[in-house]
């Protein structure tokens, strides 16, 4: 299963702790598809054509099955409810990783530097230095893509809104919740009288006294 | 003692895994995440289409791995990780291990975790065999997936 990794760009091999980019596979009427498999990140950032190459890459994500929550130039976030992760689609550092819903907060309120796991494994890490800029470090191939075009004040922006309309969203859950159960408990109390026996009322006896002279009653009396 | 959501519904084979799983297995903490560990396992004994069924009796996550152990042969190595994810101890990653197959308990659409392991691994591909989905001849779903996101299907509705 192990192959040796050859870039589609310069057709060289990709040795171990040369930055790569995993370049997706593009539908076929793309122009790019061909640049499909593990590439340098100096190759395509050097080429000419790169900018042509982010379009294409930005196009494509556009049609994600997962809802797209922010773009800022050829930098894409998509929600992945079932993984519970943000998808960051950096095309302008060519860099794709996911970020856990968990620890998004712990990321944007920080003002230390940090480095943290992104899996369980912590086989990428991102790690939050005193510029305020993310990097992927790879461990095992001792990899390092510095996302220079994405500080985290930036992402802090993307996501500031989506952010915020998810807590407005929880905390209409939150109300919701607690009316219902209002709502549960006054019915739980209501129920208690219900076995308490009405008083009688003789309807017949009880209409035709109201009914006043000249009015007309309606129905069978 | 293993809990199995129907016990009935579980193979012989599945059951001999568990309980060797239970007897032989080692407990580790991978990042705060409790995963048991089965080593010095033959040829066979434990199968990539093993792992839907495993999944489907206990509902966590589990990871094939082969290499050569430390007595020199070949063997294969399983571990249990939690409902939707399964630690790989970075150990196996430097012996030069390679990453057979995990399970999912859904769909097989591998997640960016998923492609940043086996990119860890330095591999091309692994599997993923579904707990739940099941093909045209009954058995459990698995696919094939890459370091590469395929997004040849992404195209305007």
């Amino acid at each position: 299963m192990k192959r040796e990794k050859i870039c589609p760009i310069c057709k060289n091999n990709l040795e171990k702790g040369e930055a790569g980019f995993p370049f997706p596979r593009l539908p076929e009427s793309y122009r790019y598809r061909k640049l499909a498999g593990i590439v340098h990140l100096t190759c395509l950032i050097e080429s000419p054509e790169v900018e042509a190459i982010r379009n294409e890459l930005t196009e494509v994500l556009k049609h994600s099955p997962y809802p797209l929550i922010c773009q800022d130039g050829k930098i894409l976030v998509l929600n992945h409810e079932r993984d519970k992760c943000f998808l960051i689609y950096d095309f302008e550092d060519f860099a794709i990783f996911q970020v856990p819903h968990n620890i998004i907060n712990e990321i944007l309120n920080t003002s230390v530097e940090k480095e943290l796991n992104l899996d369980i494994n912590g086989f990428v890490k991102l790690l939050i230095d005193s510029r305020l800029q993310l990097k992927i470090l790879k461990p095992f191939s001792n990899e390092e893509i510095p996302l220079s075009s994405l500080p985290l004040e930036r992402l802090k922006i993307m996501l500031g809104d989506f952010l915020a309309k998810q807590k407005a969203e929880h905390t209409v859950k939150i109300l919701i919740n607690q009316i219902e159960k209002i709502y549960l408990q006054s019915r739980q109390s209501a129920s208690r009288f219900e076995n308490i026996p009405l008083p009688r009322i003789n309807n017949k006896k009880f209409r035709n006294n109201n009914l006043r002279r000249g009015q007309v009653s309606y129905g069978t009396v | 003692m293993e809990s199995f959501n129907n016990k009935s519904l579980i193979s012989k084979r599945t059951e001999t895994i568990l309980k060797k799983l239970s007897e032989k297995g080692q407990l580790k903490n991978i990042n705060g995440v409790n995963v048991m560990i089965l080593t010095d396992l033959k040829k066979g004994e434990v199968k990539v289409k093993d792992l839907g069924r495993l999944q489907a009796a206990t509902s966590h996550e589990y990871t094939l791995l082969r290499g050569i152990g430390e007595n020199g042969k070949c063997e294969r190595v399983l571990i249990r990780g939690i409902q939707n994810q399964v630690g790989i101890p970075e150990e196996y990653i430097e012996m030069n291990y390679v990453w057979s197959a995990h399970s999912h308990p859904d769909d097989t659409s591998p997640s960016q975790l998923d492609r940043d392991a086996l990119s860890a691994f330095d591999q091309e591909c692994s599997v993923i065999v579904s707990a739940c989905q099941r093909s045209d001849n009954h058995k459990y779903k698995t696919r094939t997936f890459e370091q590469i996101e395929d997004l040849s299907n992404w195209l305007p509705s």
